[in-house]
C-alpha cells in the first residue's frame, strides 16, 4: 500500500506538473481552435486574451508573437467601441514589432504586417487611407517576393477591395478574382499550428457574398 | 490489478483536487460599476478568462500556492490580488481597477491651434475637410477662414486673426517662412491665397500662443506641411473656367518627380459673371512646378522644389485718394521660389532637419498712369535637432537666418532696405503623467536692421478632465519688426510685442468635438506714425511721417467650435462662432478705436452631405459677420460707424464619375447663393459731404470644372 501510495504521488505530481507547464504548441493548439470556432465578440475576445496570456508565458516565440497580434487585430474588426481599436492596435503593433526581425524570409510576417494597417485603416477609412494603404502595398510586396502563393495575402487584398466602394476602384467585381485566386492556394496550407493556416473559411464566405452581390 | 487502480485513483483523485483552487469574483470600477470583458489571470501561468457583461468571472488553478491574481481592461489601470490559500477550495477575489482614461487618449498640447492632418494624432479637421468647404473655393486661406477667430475681410488681402491686421500672420511651408503667401495686393479686392489643393498632409492653424519654433508673426502662424512619396504614378488634367492645368507624377520605389503646368485664363468666368468692378483685363498667366522626393528604408526623406509663375491683371479700382473715382490697376507679377528639406533620422526617436529656400517676387504696376515696381525676395536656413528623449519628455533645439530685402521704385524715389534676423530656440513637451503635460519653450531674435535682440518665452500645459475632456492654457511673449513700409523709409523702430494668454476646453467624443477657447492678448511698442493733420482712411497713403514704438492695444474674446460626424448618417457639419473685443492704438489712428477689419461677432456653418449612391457630395457653408467700422468724417468718434452685417450662402456640389480607368470629378460651387448685397463700409469725400460704399468684387459667383485623373481616385481626395 505504501507502495502505491508513492506511485500515485508521484502520478499526481507528475500530473499537475504537465497541467502547469503545459507545453507552449498544446496551449496554443487549444487557444487557435477556440479562436477559430468563436461565435461572438466575446468569445473571439477571450481566445485572443489565450493567446496574449501565452505570449506572456513564452515572450521570446516567433509564434506566441504572432498569435498574440494576429488575433488582436482580427479581434478589433468586431470590437464594437470605435475609441479601444486604436490602443487594441498599439498592442498588436508592439508583438508585430517584435517578430519583424526575427524571421525575415517568412512571407507570413508581411501579410500581417499590412493585416494591422487595414485594421488601422478600417478605423477612420476616409482619413487614413492613403497612408495605411501604402504601408500595407509595401507589405504585399514584400510577400510576393518571398512567396507569390500565399493564399492570406490575395484573400486580404481582396478585403480590401471589397471594401472599398466602386466609385474608388474597389467592388465586389474586382474583388472576386483575388479571392478565386486564394481559394485556388488554400487547399496547399500546412495545417500544423506553426504554419499560420487561417482564413479558408471566411474566403469562401466572402466568396459566396461577391456572388450574391453581382448577382442581384 | 483492477483494485490497485481503483485505489490509486481512489487516492490520487482526492489528492488532486486539494490542489486545485477555484477563483471568482467580481472587477468593478472605482464606484462599483461592473467591468465587462476585463481580463483575469493568474501571473506567471496561461490560466486566464474574460468577465462576463456583470463583470463576473470564474478561475480554475491547478496548483495549490500562493497566486497574484491580475486584472485589465483597455481604459483601466492594471490591478493585482495577492491569494495565499489556506485549506479552502474556493476564493472569492474582487479586484476593483481604476480608470485609466488617458490609456485611451493622451494629452495633447494645442491650445490656440487647430489641427488637420491625416496622421493618428487627434485632430479636428482632415486635409480632406480644407478641400470640400463650399465657399472656400480650394484655398486653403479660404477653409481656415470658416474656422473660430479668424475675420472674413473680403476687400483686403491676407489672414486676420483675432483682431490683428494682415501683416501679423505669417504662413509656414515645411518649417520655411512664405515670403508672399497671397498673390499680389489689389486695392479694395481680396486675394487668393498661393496654397492649392492636394500639396500638403497636414495643415496647421493657431491663433496664438503657438511654438518657439517660430516668430515674427504677432497673432498666428498658418503651418502646412507638404506631402511625401505621390500614392502612385499618375497624369491628372483640371479644366475649369479660369484655365488648365495639368499634372504628372512618377513614382519610383524609393523617389519621385512630379510636375505640373498651368495656364490661367479668367476671361470666361469674368465675361459670365456680373461684376462689381470693372475687371478690363480679368487676370491670365501661366507657370509650372517640378519637385523631387527622394526617401529611404530607414525614414529619411529628402524633398526638393521649384516653382515660376506670372500673371498680368487689370481692374478698374476706387481711386483710394479720391473715392468718388476710379483709376485703372495694372499689375504684372512674377513669382519664383525653390526650397530644400531633408529630415535625417539617427534613429527612430532623433532627428535631424535641415532646409533653405529662395524666394522672388516681382510686382509691376501702373496706377492711373503712374508707375510702380516692387521687388522682394527672402533667403532662408533652418536646422532642427529634437528627440523623444524617454516616454515622458520630447524636445527639440533649432537656428534659423532670415534674410528679406524689398525695393520699390516709385516715379523718381527709390526706397530699400534689407533685413537679416538670426533666430534660436528650444522647446520641451513633458507629459509627466500621461494625463498632464507641460510644454515650455523659448525663443532668441536678433534684428540685425534693427540692431536689437528679444528674448521671448512660451509655455502651455494641458490636462485630462475624464474620460474625453481636456482643459488646456498658454502664455507667450510674440516680437515682429515693424511692416515693410516703415522700413523701406528707412525708419529703424524696436520690435512690435503682443503677449497672449488662452484657456482653452475641449471635449471630443467619437465624432463629435466642442471645443471654447477665451484669450486675451496686450499689444505694446506698436508702430505709430507722428502725423500733422487730419485722420487719412487711404491705406496707400503716401508716407512721410517719421514713427515710433508708443502704440499699444488689446484684444479679448470667445472662439467657439462646435463639430459633429456622427448624429446623421453621411452629414458632417461644423460650427464656429467669434466674439472679440479689440482697440488698438497705431498706425495713424488718431484715438484707440477698434480697426476697420474685425467684426465683432462672426458665425460660420459649415455642412457636408455625401450621397453614396451616384457619388454626389453636397456642401453649403453659412458665414455670417456684424458691421464693421468705417471712418466717418462726420462722426465725431474715430471709426464710431458700423457697415451693415455680411451674410454670404455658399453651395457647392461634386459628381464623381468613372469611364473605363479614368476618373472624374466634376464640380460646381455657387458663392452667394441669395445674392446678398454686402457692403463692406463706406468711403468719404474729402469734404466728407458724400460717401461711397465700398462692395466685394463679386456678388453672386458661380465657378465651374472638371478634374480627370488616369488612375484610381483614393477615397480621400474626393
Amino acid at each position: 500500500m505504501r507502495k502505491t501510495i508513492l506511485f500515485a504521488a508521484a502520478i499526481c505530481i507528475l500530473l499537475v506538473k504537465t497541467a502547469v507547464s503545459q507545453s507552449v504548441d498544446s496551449a496554443m493548439i487549444e487557444a487557435y481552435s477556440a479562436f477559430d470556432s468563436a461565435k461572438n465578440y466575446h468569445q473571439m475576445l477571450a481566445a485572443s486574451n489565450q493567446f496574449k496570456l501565452i505570449e506572456k508565458q513564452w515572450p521570446d516565440n516567433w509564434l506566441t508573437n504572432y498569435y498574440a497580434a494576429w488575433s488582436t487585430t482580427v479581434t478589433t474588426f468586431l470590437e464594437p467601441d470605435k475609441d479601444k481599436k486604436d490602443p487594441m492596435l498599439d498592442e498588436a503593433d508592439a508583438y508585430f514589432k517584435k517578430i519583424e526581425p526575427m524571421d525575415t524570409t517568412n512571407d507570413e510576417v508581411g501579410v500581417l504586417g499590412a493585416l494591422i494597417a487595414g485594421a488601422r485603416i478600417a478605423v477612420a477609412p476616409t482619413s487614413r487611407h492613403s497612408k495605411y494603404g501604402k504601408i500595407a502595398d509595401s507589405f504585399y510586396e514584400k510577400v510576393k517576393k518571398l512567396n507569390p502563393n500565399n493564399p492570406r495575402m490575395y484573400y486580404q487584398q481582396g478585403n480590401s477591395l471589397f471594401y472599398t466602394p466602386k466609385l474608388f476602384g474597389g467592388g465586389a467585381e474586382k474583388a472576386l478574382p483575388l479571392y478565386e485566386k486564394a481559394a485556388s492556394l488554400f487547399p496547399n496550407d500546412n495545417k500544423d499550428i506553426h504554419k499560420p493556416h487561417w482564413g479558408m473559411k471566411k474566403n469562401k464566405e466572402m466568396i459566396d457574398q461577391c456572388h450574391k452581390k453581382l448577382d442581384k | 490489478m483492477k483494485r490497485k487502480i481503483t485505489t490509486l485513483l481512489l487516492v490520487t483523485i482526492p489528492l488532486l483536487s486539494i490542489a486545485q483552487v477555484t477563483i471568482k469574483g467580481k472587477i468593478t470600477e472605482g464606484k462599483g460599476k461592473p467591468v465587462p470583458f476585463a481580463t483575469v489571470f493568474v501571473k506567471n501561468s496561461i490560466v486566464g478568462t474574460l468577465t462576463d457583461t456583470l463583470g463576473n468571472y470564474k478561475l480554475h488553478y491547478s496548483k495549490k500556492e500562493n497566486l497574484v491574481i491580475v486584472a485589465t481592461a483597455i481604459g483601466y489601470d492594471t490591478s493585482t490580488y495577492n491569494l495565499i490559500p489556506d485549506s479552502n477550495k474556493n476564493y472569492t477575489v474582487n479586484i476593483s481597477v481604476k480608470s485609466n482614461s488617458s490609456n485611451l487618449n493622451e494629452v495633447v498640447i494645442t491650445p490656440g491651434s487647430f489641427d488637420a492632418n491625416n496622421d493618428r494624432k487627434v485632430a479636428m479637421l482632415t486635409t480632406m475637410d480644407i478641400y470640400t468647404t463650399a465657399g472656400a473655393e480650394g484655398d486653403v486661406v479660404g477653409a481656415i477662414q470658416t474656422l473660430p477667430g479668424v475675420q472674413k475681410v473680403s476687400d483686403q488681402t491676407g489672414l486676420f486673426v483675432r483682431g490683428g491686421d494682415a501683416s501679423e500672420s505669417a504662413a509656414i511651408v515645411d518649417g520655411l517662412v512664405v515670403q508672399d503667401p497671397f498673390f499680389s495686393p489689389v486695392p479694395g479686392v481680396a486675394q487668393r491665397s498661393r496654397f492649392g489643393p492636394y500639396q500638403f498632409k497636414g495643415i496647421s492653424f493657431s491663433s496664438g500662443g503657438y511654438s518657439a519654433r517660430y516668430g515674427q508673426a504677432l497673432s498666428g502662424i498658418l503651418e502646412l506641411n507638404t506631402n511625401d512619396l505621390p500614392e502612385e504614378t499618375t497624369f491628372t488634367a483640371n479644366i475649369n473656367m479660369a484655365g488648365v492645368a495639368l499634372g504628372g507624377a512618377k513614382l519610383w520605389q524609393h523617389s519621385s518627380l512630379e510636375g505640373s503646368i498651368n495656364y490661367t485664363n479668367t476671361n470666361p468666368f469674368y465675361g459670365l459673371m456680373k461684376t462689381n468692378l470693372d475687371f478690363f483685363q480679368p487676370p491670365v498667366g501661366g507657370g509650372g512646378s517640378l519637385r523631387y522626393v527622394w526617401t529611404n528604408a530607414n525614414g529619411d526623406i529628402l524633398k526638393l522644389s521649384g516653382n515660376y509663375n506670372q500673371y498680368k491683371s487689370g481692374i478698374n479700382v476706387i481711386n483710394p485718394e479720391q473715392p468718388d473715382s476710379t483709376l485703372a490697376f495694372n499689375l504684372r507679377n512674377y513669382y519664383t521660389t525653390g526650397s530644400a528639406y531633408y529630415k535625417h533620422l539617427f534613429n527612430p526617436k532623433t532627428y535631424l532637419t535641415l532646409s533653405a529656400s529662395y524666394s522672388q517676387n516681382g510686382d509691376s504696376v501702373k496706377w492711373g498712369t503712374e508707375n510702380f515696381d516692387k521687388t522682394d525676395d527672402r533667403e532662408q536656413a533652418r536646422a532642427e535637432l529634437g528627440s523623444q528623449v524617454s516616454d515622458k519628455f520630447y524636445g527639440y533645439i533649432g537656428t534659423e537666418v532670415q534674410r528679406y530685402s524689398e525695393g520699390q521704385k516709385f516715379d523718381t524715389i527709390n526706397l530699400a532696405f534689407t533685413e537679416t534676423q538670426i533666430a534660436g530656440y528650444a522647446e520641451g513637451e513633458w507629459k509627466p503623467v500621461k494625463w498632464f503635460g507641460l510644454k515650455p519653450g523659448i525663443r532668441y531674435e536678433y534684428s540685425e536692421l534693427l540692431g536689437k535682440s528679444d528674448l521671448a518665452p512660451r509655455i502651455s500645459a494641458a490636462a485630462r478632465l475624464g474620460k474625453y475632456g481636456q482643459i488646456s492654457a498658454a502664455y507667450g511673449m510674440f516680437y515682429q519688426d515693424a511692416s515693410d513700409k516703415y522700413l523701406l523709409f528707412g525708419d529703424k523702430p524696436g520690435f512690435q510685442e503682443a503677449t497672449h494668454y488662452i484657456v482653452n476646453y475641449q471635449l471630443m467624443v467619437n465624432d463629435r468635438t466642442f471645443r471654447v477657447e477665451g484669450y486675451y492678448k496686450s499689444y505694446n511698442d506698436l508702430i505709430r506714425e507722428l502725423t500733422e493733420g487730419p485722420y487719412d482712411p487711404n491705406p496707400y497713403r503716401p508716407f512721410y511721417w517719421p514713427v515710433n514704438n508708443s502704440g499699444y492695444g488689446y484684444a479679448q474674446g470667445v472662439d467657439v467650435f462646435w463639430r459633429d460626424k456622427k448624429s446623421i448618417k453621411n452629414f458632417d457639419y461644423w460650427i464656429s462662432y467669434s466674439y472679440i473685443d479689440t482697440k488698438r492704438l497705431y498706425a495713424n489712428y488718431p484715438v484707440e478705436a477698434t480697426p476697420d477689419f474685425v467684426s465683432t461677432n462672426n458665425l460660420n456653418i459649415v455642412t457636408k452631405y455625401f450621397i453614396e449612391k451616384p457619388g454626389i457630395n453636397l456642401s453649403l457653408t453659412y458665414a455670417y459677420a456684424s458691421g464693421r467700422p468705417y471712418y466717418n468724417p462726420n462722426n465725431p468718434t474715430f471709426l464710431g460707424d458700423r457697415s451693415p452685417a455680411y451674410q454670404d450662402l455658399a453651395a457647392s456640389i461634386s459628381y464623381l464619375f468613372r469611364v473605363k480607368k479614368l476618373f472624374g470629378v466634376f464640380y460646381l460651387g455657387v458663392d452667394n447663393v441669395t445674392n446678398n448685397h454686402n457692403v463692406l463700409g463706406y468711403n468719404y469725400s474729402d469734404n466728407g459731404e458724400n460717401r461711397f460704399p465700398i462692395l466685394p468684387a463679386l456678388y453672386r459667383s458661380a465657378f465651374a470644372g472638371v478634374f480627370i485623373s488616369l488612375t484610381p481616385f483614393k477615397k480621400d481626395e474626393l
